[in-house]
């Protein structure tokens, strides 16, 4: 996942902890390693296209595993672009459409619409500090630490440089 | 949709010559040379305090006759009140390192939000000492470690405890009794997140908290060693007189940890940059100065000129340049008599004949300039926070992407990172308490693992893709190219804020570690760089700076390049 779009899944599933949607990070989590990278690329894709032609119309996705880190996004998108989205989901969950709200294009899809109010309201509201089980706590960490370089004594002797004896 | 305002600070409001460009200011040599100035974080720190009349108490002092224990500092600042929690605990000498990868320290601190009970202090006196392996509670702002300085604080109690005051020499060459080597903040090991306070108005400028902190801890420092000589023989103890205690501040041990911050927050870089070449400039363009200001400024270059005799260090290619930089300051010295003030325009002339000198000389000037005009330039720190992100404008074209890349990217782009002193170096996090380090690329694993800091490279790699490309959208390239949306975020970003990116390769071998921390270490205010390779420094935090029952104090704000003399 490219360094950037990584940055935006992350301010978004802090939004969603703070938000009390736990489910983004519990879908994060689990999917990681799975579906996550290539619909989260998707997805941003989608909503950059949405805010750079907002009379275009209507941008499919397939079917999304992550809805609710999908809403986390539609609201970081919401607050860094000072626009709003709508987005509905067939009934057989096998399309997904992004829609700015200004839009008058015909939804192609059938299915429930989740109104961008919602989501307005929810953008700008002051978040609270989220309660992380411990558990899920271990988890993030656990990912995290793929980034980290293993040590060894060359890297911990030289990689830094402080010396180690104090010599004041 | 609103973009981001170019310049934070507004269009001007006083006069002032043109900024110094981004393509001679954001460059790693020069950033490697600045000075604190008048407008770093613990300058602006202390003038809030004492502009507001505050006052530090001492509500907990449990420290035993050997040093050990606990402390509370607390002071009140608009609503609210802050306090150090300090601990001071023994440590076997063989584990005293100032790696981040320590286990035990001789102090360990925690900045808590409002007064501590018992319980607080309780709890906080078996986590802090444990300090990234504790637990901590988003009522902790900050969490901090510091060792002794072995040598100076044993000698400074031995001397009070038998009735006199330590050798000045000693003091003048070491500066500070304990030295910190990490100071965390920002929801780091579970503290408060930064958010927590960001609506507070007294904390919103860069690393305020932090700030504070440690000028706390430079006050636990003193009573500290006093306590000790005092209960070592207390029928002839004296107090350590003040001038000493003005003079000596808070040790730092900076490594690669700070370096990447510089990259990781492009806008927030733009404005501490684009406030002080905004102050510059202001200065510059005065055509009168008053008899005062002249006065001040002939004052401040001979207190330059006995700082810098007192700035002695061991790295050879730091001490070559302080070399230079004495015989160049008895140039400017020469230089700059009244005749030379008496000219119109005379600060204007002054950095344009620095031109002749070193780097390090030219931006001693421009912190010189910068020292006596307080009324025209402290403002402008009000501008030197950020909360705003990157953001990629995805309606852009790519032509238009392009032509940004053209018009200000060539020191990225025309860079061969195929061979390999070009690209020998690379940035990563160590498995090892998740500390920022620097691998030799072609001799060491971990590469693929590389952070983000090889930002020339990225860029020359998008336009190379640009340059293959049918016109259309960033939107649309993205769905082809999505690994380059940071690449054009940054390139995006830097056409707004234009001080935003440092301009040289961060993985080639001209890149220099102690350039970077340097930089940030002089907004923060620090003095006496002295580094000991070139990726860590060690520096002194608050020396000359006020003490906490001295906020009243007439010179409260007279500690630029503080010398024993002066103080």
């Amino acid at each position: 996942m490219d360094v950037e779009l990584a940055r935006q899944v992350s301010r978004a599933l802090v939004w969603a902890c703070s938000h009390n949607r736990p489910l983004a990070l519990r879908e994060f989590i689990t999917m990681a390693d799975t579906t996550l990278p290539s619909e989260m690329r998707q997805v941003a894709l989608a909503l950059d296209r949405s805010v750079a032609e907002p009379n275009a119309g209507a941008v499919a996705l397939p079917a999304v595993h992550a809805p609710a880190l999908l809403e986390a996004m539609c609201v970081a998108w919401s607050e860094n672009y000072e626009c709003s989205f709508s987005f509905t989901e067939s009934h057989t969950g096998d399309l997904l459409c992004i829609v700015p709200s200004e839009s008058p294009a015909e939804l192609p899809c059938d299915g429930a619409q989740l109104s961008c109010s919602e989501l307005s309201v929810a953008v700008g509201t002051p978040g609270v500090d989220p309660d992380i089980d411990m558990e899920v706590w271990a988890q993030i960490n656990a990912l995290a630490a793929r980034t980290y370089v293993p040590s060894s004594d060359a890297s911990r002797a030289g990689g830094a440089g402080a010396g180690i004896t104090d010599t004041d | 949709m609103k973009p981001p305002a170019a310049n934070p600070c507004g269009p001007p409001l006083h006069p002032q010559v043109e900024l110094r460009a981004p393509s001679e200011v954001m460059r790693l040599g020069r950033m490697g040379s600045f000075f604190p100035t008048r407008m770093s974080f613990m300058r602006s720190a202390i003038r809030l305090l004492a502009a507001e009349k505050q006052t530090v108490e001492r509500p907990v002092w449990e420290i035993d006759d050997e040093g050990y224990g606990h402390a509370v500092y607390s002071l009140g600042i608009g609503e609210h009140r802050y306090s150090l929690v300090a601990f001071s605990t023994q440590l076997d000498p063989s584990r005293r390192t100032d790696r981040v990868i320590a286990e035990a320290w001789d102090s360990s601190y925690v900045l808590y939000d409002g007064v501590p009970s018992e319980a607080d202090i309780y709890r906080l006196r078996h986590n802090a000492p444990r300090q990234e392996a504790g637990r901590f509670t988003a009522r902790e702002l900050v969490l901090s470690r510091a060792n002794k300085s072995l040598r100076l604080f044993e000698h400074v109690a031995d001397a009070l405890s038998n009735g006199h005051q330590p050798d000045e020499k000693m003091i003048r060459s070491i500066g500070y009794l304990m030295r910190t080597t990490a100071v965390y903040g920002n929801g780091k090991f579970g503290i408060a997140d930064r958010l927590t306070v960001a609506n507070r108005p007294h904390l919103a400028d860069p690393f305020r908290p932090e700030l504070l902190t440690v000028w706390l801890i430079r006050a636990f420092t003193l009573d500290l060693v006093q306590h000790v000589a005092r209960r070592r023989n207390p029928d002839h103890f004296v107090p350590l007189d003040r001038r000493l205690q003005r003079f000596l501040g808070v040790g730092n041990s900076t490594g690669l940890g700070m370096a990447p911050f510089l990259v990781s927050h492009p806008i927030l870089i733009n404005n501490w940059m684009l406030a002080r070449e905004t102050a510059l400039a202001r200065v510059r363009a005065i055509a009168d100065p008053s008899a005062a200001s002249v006065a001040r400024m002939r004052a401040l270059i001979e207190r330059a000129a006995e700082h810098l005799e007192d700035w002695t260090v061991v790295d050879a290619r730091q001490m070559e340049r302080i070399s230079v930089l004495r015989s160049e300051w008895a140039a400017v010295l020469e230089l700059v008599d009244e005749a030379y003030l008496g000219e119109p325009s005379p600060w204007d002339r002054f950095v344009r004949d620095s031109g002749r000198w070193s780097l390090e000389c030219q931006e001693l000037i421009v912190a010189l300039l910068l020292e006596p005009h307080g009324e025209l330039i402290d403002g402008l720190t009000e501008c030197m926070a950020s909360t705003i992100q990157p953001r990629l404008d995805p309606a852009m074209s790519t032509a238009d992407l392009a032509d940004l890349i053209a018009t200000d990217w060539d020191w990225a782009t025309k860079v061969d990172y195929n061979r390999a002193e070009n690209s020998r170096q690379f940035w990563y996090v160590s498995e090892d308490k998740e500390e920022p380090r620097l691998g030799l690329r072609y001799e060491e694993p971990g590469a693929e693992l590389e952070g983000p800091l090889d930002v020339a490279r990225r860029v020359q790699d998008l336009q190379s893709d640009l340059s293959g490309t049918t016109a259309c959208s960033v939107a649309e390239f993205l769905g082809d190219h999505p690994h380059h949306r940071f690449a054009c975020t940054r390139v995006q970003t830097l056409a707004r804020y234009p001080y935003a990116e440092i301009r040289d390769n961060l993985i080639g071998d001209g890149c220099l570690p102690i350039d970077m921390l340097r930089s940030k270490l002089s907004f923060f205010g620090a003095s006496k760089f002295d580094p000991r390779s070139d990726r860590w420094t060690r520096i002194t935090l608050y020396q000359g700076a006020p003490l906490i029952d001295e906020l009243d104090s007439p010179t409260v704000d007279d500690w630029w390049l503080p010398t024993l003399a002066a103080s």
